[in-house]
């Protein structure tokens, strides 16, 4: 009688610790698992940070496009200027080409005059 | 004079110290050599343990303790005694966590969390050995440190018998504990076409999504700050374990990575291998609480087997038939087999499932749960680092 007894104790015992420790692993484990859960939020953060620095490089690419335009431009309204100061040269040289090659000045355009340098 | 020699040397043969128990043992490490070589069972493991079972049969004081040593004249231990007492110190089997973080891709268990439900639910099987040990007179840490095969964690095991003291079980457990790892294949599929249906069994699952470098990175921080945090004493274990997957997925210790996975595991495995098989002298292992410990393991495993399975079987009706229940036997920590496992018994029922990479979620989630389990009975017990 009193082993059984004893064997009772024990078994309670047991099953207290065993419920206990279910408990814990199943506690343990959960909070993990949510911490992790929250895990796959970081691919979303890296790519928002990589979109964002990309987005970046581009306005810097579209600023210097800008810029570029801007020189060309410029260039190219300087050239007309020169163009127009120099438009008798241009006439000369225009009719000069015609001349040569037997057509009407209205087939070409002059563009640029440029000296060479000797 | 010369007689008194030859008498000498007689004596010193293994013939006049042995007892039959040995030669018993010796058979049996001769046919653990023979599943080893001759049929390829697990014989990275099964080599070293069956030859330090030989060597320790053939001559006892292989194991002599320090104490036994002095106070026999002798200068020195014996050589597996030593070996012996990196086990009983934790030490090799932390090594061997450090090896298996190393060597482990946590990355299906990071893209689906929900696994670490089914790693806590297969643990269910070493509470159920811990009441059945009871029930057959075994002390309460002895019902612990033997219930802890049922994690089918060869090192945890170990590791809880020499935190707990039960270093006179150490043996038949260890020798268990490895022998229902290897068994893996053989216990479980039974178990796992029996709980559920061929519909079940075919259910195919979504693909897992991919996971980044730097969630893996940060997965053995936080791991190891929350779980040491709630239960320091299983810092020896899941310490080493997420220290050797940070080598792995930090990619900046490849030398380090290489080491603990590689030439050091081996030779960690060699130490342990053969001071375990050292522990099965006659005289420690044939006796009847052995026979209850294989009878206690296979308990644990195949519980612990259905209670992943019926876990699984929840989170499929939970999911509306999401998750395969077959991934739910992989929790038991046998890694990768218990995996492998899974995926045979799925591919059985239809050939184009694929649920390796779905069962390696709870099967790594099945190591920490067994770490957590260890540390928590020497919570219980009192027992600290």
């Amino acid at each position: 009688m009193i082993v059984l007894e004893t064997l009772g104790q024990k078994m309670a015992d047991a099953g207290l610790n065993s419920l206990v420790c279910i408990g814990v692993v199943f506690c343990v484990l959960i909070f993990i698992s949510l911490i992790i859960s929250l895990f796959q939020l970081i691919p979303k953060a890296e790519n928002a940070i990589a979109r964002k620095k990309e987005a970046k490089k581009k306005e810097k690419a579209i600023g210097s496009d800008a810029v570029d335009n801007a020189v060309s431009q410029l260039e190219a309204k300087e050239e007309e200027l020169v163009l127009e100061d120099e438009f008798e040269l241009v006439a000369v040289i225009s009719a000069a080409i015609a001349a040569s090659a037997g057509t009407s000045a209205d087939g070409f355009v002059v563009r640029s005059i440029r000296k060479i340098r000797r | 004079m010369i007689l008194d020699t030859l008498q000498n040397l007689l004596n010193q043969t293994g013939f006049m110290s042995l007892e039959w128990g040995n030669y018993v043992m010796i058979l049996v490490a001769l046919i653990f050599l023979y599943l080893a070589i001759g049929k390829g069972f697990e014989p990275l493991l099964l080599v070293p343990i069956s030859f330090g079972m030989l060597l320790v049969n053939l001559f006892p004081d292989i194991m002599q303790s320090i104490a036994d040593a002095k106070a026999a004249g002798n200068a020195a231990a014996g050589l597996f005694h030593y070996f012996y007492l990196l086990d009983e110190w934790s030490i090799l089997p932390s090594l061997i966590f450090l090896g298996v973080g190393a060597m482990t891709d946590f990355g299906p268990l990071i893209a689906n969390p929900k696994s670490f439900l089914l790693g806590a639910a297969a643990q269910i099987g070493i509470f159920a050995a811990y009441f059945f040990a009871i029930l057959m007179g075994f002390n309460g840490k002895a019902a612990a440190a033997i219930s802890i095969i049922g994690g089918a964690d060869g090192p945890t095991s170990i590791f809880l018998a020499g935190k707990l003291g039960q270093t006179d079980l150490m043996g038949p457990i260890a020798v268990a504990a490895y022998s229902y790892m290897s068994l893996v294949p053989i216990i479980q599929p039974p178990i796992m076409r029996l709980l559920t249906t061929k519909k079940e069994r075919a259910i195919k699952m979504e693909q897992l999504r991919p996971v980044s470098k730097l969630e893996k990175i940060l997965f053995p921080v936080v791991v190891t700050i929350v779980v040491v945090l709630i239960l320091p004493t299983t810092a020896p274990l899941v310490g080493m374990l997420m220290l050797g997957n940070l080598f792995r997925e930090s990619g900046v210790v490849k030398q380090l990575s290489e080491t603990a996975s590689n030439a050091l595991m081996y030779i960690v495995v060699i130490l342990l291998g053969t001071s375990v098989g050292a522990t099965t002298s006659a005289a420690n292992f044939l006796n009847i609480s052995t026979l209850k410990i294989v009878a206690l393991g296979l308990v644990a495993f195949a519980v612990g087997t259905a209670a992943g399975v019926l876990f699984g079987k929840i989170m499929c009706k939970a999911t509306h038939g999401k998750v395969n229940p077959l991934i739910g036997s992989a929790g038991v920590s046998a890694v990768p087999m218990a995996a492998r496992v899974s995926q045979k018994v799925g591919s059985e029922t239809d050939p184009t499932n694929f649920l390796l990479m779905h069962a390696m979620g709870p099967n790594v989630a099945g190591v920490i749960g067994t770490a957590v389990v260890a540390g928590t009975f020497m919570a219980i017990f009192g027992v600290g680092i």
